[in-house]
């Protein structure tokens, strides 16, 4: 009870107009992300493990293991954040996510490889990769990080348009 | 609160985990976990100094470079052909289809996350070639 009245006191002090809305919205967006990135590596598990090992980051006997897994990994943490349950855990693994996401594809470009980042279906060979993806990348971890400091709770209930949601 | 965050986190990771491990045992075209040429006793292995050595004795065996074709043309040991595993068929058609199961057959193409020297000793085993070396 103390908790939750803290909570409202907290909540209260944060006059930002629409917070609700911007936190829709992030939430929203970055879900939209992370789910429609996962969907294509679901799909197609034998290509996405190609797509890993062309990093050249990884061991070859973890390859398989991360091909497997991560785009589970992507599709739970968009699901849950598109639905509000664990949501600050969710941004913590989708914040960590881009940060690899950036320093791998940083580190490939810094090599000279030439490989494509293959984060959603439509991305091929003929694309490639250039700095853009990493810009792109920061762009979605600065949303994360606004999502992290405005949500301040474990469960967004009623999509967070009320501040007195319950907790 | 980040104790809270941690087992959240925990709780997630070991969803993802599971089901991704599940999913792809249930699928019809999941990937195996850990790679079947993880298993050394398919070949045997040899370092580069020692197969020279080798080949000054043995001047008609088989040199394959099992990398991707870019790399291949990048650099490649003198003698080799490139052979990479995911064209099985077609170059095993090509420089195997006459070959007796005794050929010496020397591998190598390793990089950080690819293993084509073992995948590519691991499927000439399979074919039953029986003396496969990968240098390394």
């Amino acid at each position: 009870m103390a908790n939750v009245e803290r909570d409202k006191r907290l909540l209260s002090k944060q006059s930002i107009p629409y917070r609700g809305i911007i936190i829709l919205i992030l939430r929203l967006g970055l879900s939209g992300l992370f789910i429609y990135a996962s969907l294509s590596k679901i799909r197609d598990p034998i290509r996405f493990k190609n797509i890993v090992a062309n990093y050249e980051v990884l061991p070859y006997w973890m390859v398989n293991i991360t091909a497997t897994v991560l785009p589970w990994l992507e599709f739970w943490t968009g699901s849950l954040l598109l639905i509000g349950i664990l949501v600050r855990a969710c941004i913590v693994i989708q914040g960590s996510l881009l940060v690899l996401f950036i320093l791998v594809t940083g580190l490939n470009i810094a090599r000279g490889m030439e490989f494509y980042c293959g984060c959603f279906a439509e991305d091929t060979i003929t694309g490639g990769i250039s700095y853009w993806h990493i810009v792109f990348n920061v762009f979605w971890l600065l949303m994360a990080g606004a999502l992290f400091i405005l949500e301040r709770r474990r469960f967004s209930h009623r999509f967070l348009l009320s501040h007195n949601a319950a907790r | 609160m980040w104790r809270r965050v941690l087992f959240d986190l925990m709780i997630i990771m070991c969803v993802g985990i599971f089901s991704g491990i599940i999913v792809n045992e249930l699928r019809a075209d999941g990937i195996p976990l850990l790679p079947a040429y993880m298993d050394s006793s398919f070949h045997r292995e040899m370092d580069l100094n020692a197969f020279k050595r080798e080949k000054c004795k043995n001047s008609c065996c088989l040199i394959f470079d099992a990398r991707p074709h870019e790399f291949y043309e990048k650099d490649h040991l003198m003698g080799a052909v490139n052979f990479p595993p995911v064209q099985f068929d077609f170059f095993h058609g090509l420089y195997l289809a006459d070959a007796p199961p005794d050929t010496p057959i020397f591998v190598y193409g390793r990089t950080i996350s690819r293993a084509c020297d073992r995948e590519l000793a691991y499927l000439l085993a399979l074919k039953g070639h029986k003396n496969v070396t990968v240098i390394f």
